[in-house]
């Protein structure tokens, strides 16, 4: 079913949005949440709230990509419930290594929010990746977007993990360089 | 900032770059490295007879001092032409550049706005500082260009700096402006624009006719690693007449032709047309007889008939070109040998396994001028087969500080495999060596990709 009937199916509030939703874009979710969680129980909870969240959002919204829609909210809830993982104890050894990586280049000072700032930010990584070889975006959007493993994406891309890691060490560290040089202060 | 607001703000990257990562076809074309799709050579066999019997055809014309030869009828070669059903002719209008625009790939080339028009990155070269003229202003990176009116949103592709007019050519068309990784960016006007003819582009804008003199090319696209080729002196004449053909053939925009036309199975070659001063221009050679020039904010199309590209493509077939590099600029071992801040510290050889992948510099340019100032830091990329990852990458330390947070700073006289060895077996991922009193050299020391009798190695080389 094409996008523009699904979200139709969401606007005439009809039910049968959710399982068209699934059919299509089910998998895709819980790859998503199952690279940041870990966990497949918690991952299909993440893409059953997804489906929610799509159901309360849409209307008003009329998403242009329906998937990367659902991805963005899949991926949120997920890392919410990670961290709601991690702060309840529940399990102390929940890592999400995708995560885990930008600690490298972040102060971990929080930054004062604002829209301004994010959209400042949002750019500057636009313009970042977008300076990139295709080859070196898809690795670092395929570990910092989809929250790949090493594996995963050295497998994709027929190089060793070790290749990878490296690749990716470089990306960020040119990322925070390139992000201080825009007067973002990481 | 913490983790998680990087994390979040990732996930509002531009929709085409997060869907182009999650191609899940596995293409080799993704796969660097690989040598892409299987030859493609069974496809021009016909075209060869064909293309050989016009070569004979026009060779036998001008040996007779005859007429033009009369179309080869039947043609049946890779280049398909059909007939297009729209006007011929593209006006391309302001441009409003918004966030989600289908031709926002197209930006993925730097961009700068000038005098209210955008101007798109057509070429860049080394040492094209010779070519900028005089200064016409500078370029903050921001909306300030554009008016708000214009639903602008300000593209990853935005240059800042300080750019200048181009000798020879009218800054109402062209422009340039010199970037920190050592080259010059030369960016045309890409808008406001009505292009009827071939001549629209190349002649008036990109001055080729009197200025190309030689073709590089590769099969299909860039992605499929296709090696590069250049033609050879004697050949251009076929070039130079090809260019002259483009000039007087009509000019379409994509939605004259069927979908699927343009798509990456349908492209035949990837050519770079090379003028005397140094600039490449690239474009793209289609099934359908048409070569599309990237540099526009709309995608237009050069469409020749097979007739006209028969000579040309005898030549590409028949295996006519030379094996060259890659017209993307990359430094040599040599040139970093010659920077005039990391050069005394760059191996005078390789150890043997291992091989050149890539040597990126890092420039600060000077305002007014645009000239590079002294290089700031410099990465030396090597490979052996299968294998991406070690590299050698010279900064000054207070910039390489931070780098080095999994690893360690050795003083020269503390190198020895030994003391590698003991960083790898506590994981340590990065070792640095402090070569002066403010530069570090540092390298990846993960045992899976080097051993420590090799990093051992590698680093002795840089010392002096």
């Amino acid at each position: 079913m094409e996008d523009k009937a699904i979200i139709g199916l969401y606007w005439a509030r009809s039910e049968e949005a959710i399982p068209r939703t699934e059919e299509k874009y089910g998998s895709w979710c819980r790859r998503i949440a199952y690279n940041i969680l870990r966990n497949e129980e918690d991952s299909e909870e993440a893409v059953n709230d997804t489906y929610l969240q799509a159901w309360q959002s849409i209307p008003p919204a009329r998403p242009e990509r329906l998937k990367l829609y659902l991805g963005r909210i899949t991926r949120n809830l997920s890392l919410n419930r990670l961290k709601y993982r991690q702060a309840s104890k529940r399990d102390e050894r929940i890592t999400f290594p995708a995560l885990d990586d930008l600690s490298d280049i972040v102060s971990g000072k929080p930054q004062p929010e604002g829209e301004l700032f994010r959209k400042e930010l949002v750019q500057a990584l636009n313009g970042y990746l977008r300076n990139l070889p295709s080859y070196k975006r898809n690795v670092f959007l395929r570990r910092y977007w989809y929250g790949d493993s090493v594996k995963t994406i050295a497998d994709h891309f027929g190089k060793k993990e070790g290749t990878i890691s490296v690749l990716l060490h470089r990306l960020r560290t040119e990322l925070a360089r390139y992000l201080t040089e825009r007067g973002i202060d990481v | 900032m913490t983790k998680e607001e990087l994390w979040k703000a990732i996930e509002s990257v531009d929709d085409d770059l997060v869907e182009a990562a999650d191609d899940r076809k596995g293409s080799s074309a993704e796969k660097t490295g690989s040598s892409g799709p299987a030859s493609k050579r069974h496809l021009f066999k016909p075209l060869l007879a064909a293309a050989a019997c016009v070569v004979l055809i026009a060779a036998g014309w001008l040996v007779l001092g005859g007429r033009r030869p009369a179309p080869v009828p039947d043609f049946d070669n890779p280049i398909q032409r059909t007939e297009p059903q729209m006007e011929q002719g593209v006006v391309l209008d302001h441009t409003p550049v918004t966030k989600n625009a289908f031709y926002t790939a197209d930006f993925a080339r730097l961009l700068l706005v000038y005098k209210e028009h955008v101007y798109v990155e057509a070429s860049r070269m080394f040492r094209g500082n010779e070519l900028m003229g005089e200064r016409l202003g500078y370029i903050s990176e921001s909306i300030d260009e554009w008016t708000m009116r214009d639903d602008f949103v300000e593209q990853g592709g935005i240059v800042s700096g300080d750019f200048f007019a181009v000798k020879g050519f009218s800054p109402d068309l062209m422009v340039a402006m010199p970037v920190r990784s050592g080259e010059v960016v030369f960016l045309v006007r890409a808008e406001d624009l009505i292009l009827s003819k071939g001549a629209d582009i190349l002649e008036n804008i990109l001055h080729l006719g009197s200025r190309a003199e030689g073709l590089i090319y590769a099969k299909g696209s860039l992605s499929q690693n296709e090696p590069f080729f250049k033609l050879e002196d004697s050949q251009i004449s076929v070039v130079k007449d090809l260019i002259a053909s483009l000039d007087r053939a009509a000019v379409y925009s994509w939605k004259a032709f069927e979908e699927g036309e343009f798509s990456g199975e349908n492209l035949l070659y990837t050519l770079y047309f090379t003028c005397s001063d140094g600039m490449t221009f690239h474009g793209s050679l289609y099934r359908n007889g048409c070569l599309s020039l990237p540099y526009l904010t709309r995608p237009v199309y050069i469409l020749l008939s097979p007739e006209e590209w028969a000579p040309l493509l005898y030549l590409l077939e028949t295996g006519a070109g030379k094996a060259c590099e890659s017209p993307n600029l990359t430094l040599s071992l040599a040139d970093a040998r010659n920077d005039p801040v990391f050069g005394a510290f760059v191996p005078e050889s390789l150890p043997e396994d291992l091989h050149l992948g890539s040597v990126s510099v890092s420039y600060e340019i000077e305002p007014g001028t645009g000239a590079f100032m002294p290089a700031r830091s410099m990465v030396i990329e090597l490979e052996r087969e299968n294998l991406q990852g070690i590299s050698l990458e010279y900064g000054y330390r207070e910039d390489y500080i931070r780098n080095i947070r999994h690893g360690v700073v050795l003083q020269p006289e503390d190198l020895t495999a030994e003391a590698i060895r003991e960083l790898q077996e506590k994981h340590s991922y990065f070792l640095g060596l402090a070569l002066s009193n403010n530069l570090l050299v540092q390298t990846y020391i993960d045992p899976e990709i080097i051993t420590a009798e090799e990093a051992y190695d590698l680093f002795m080389r840089t010392i002096r």
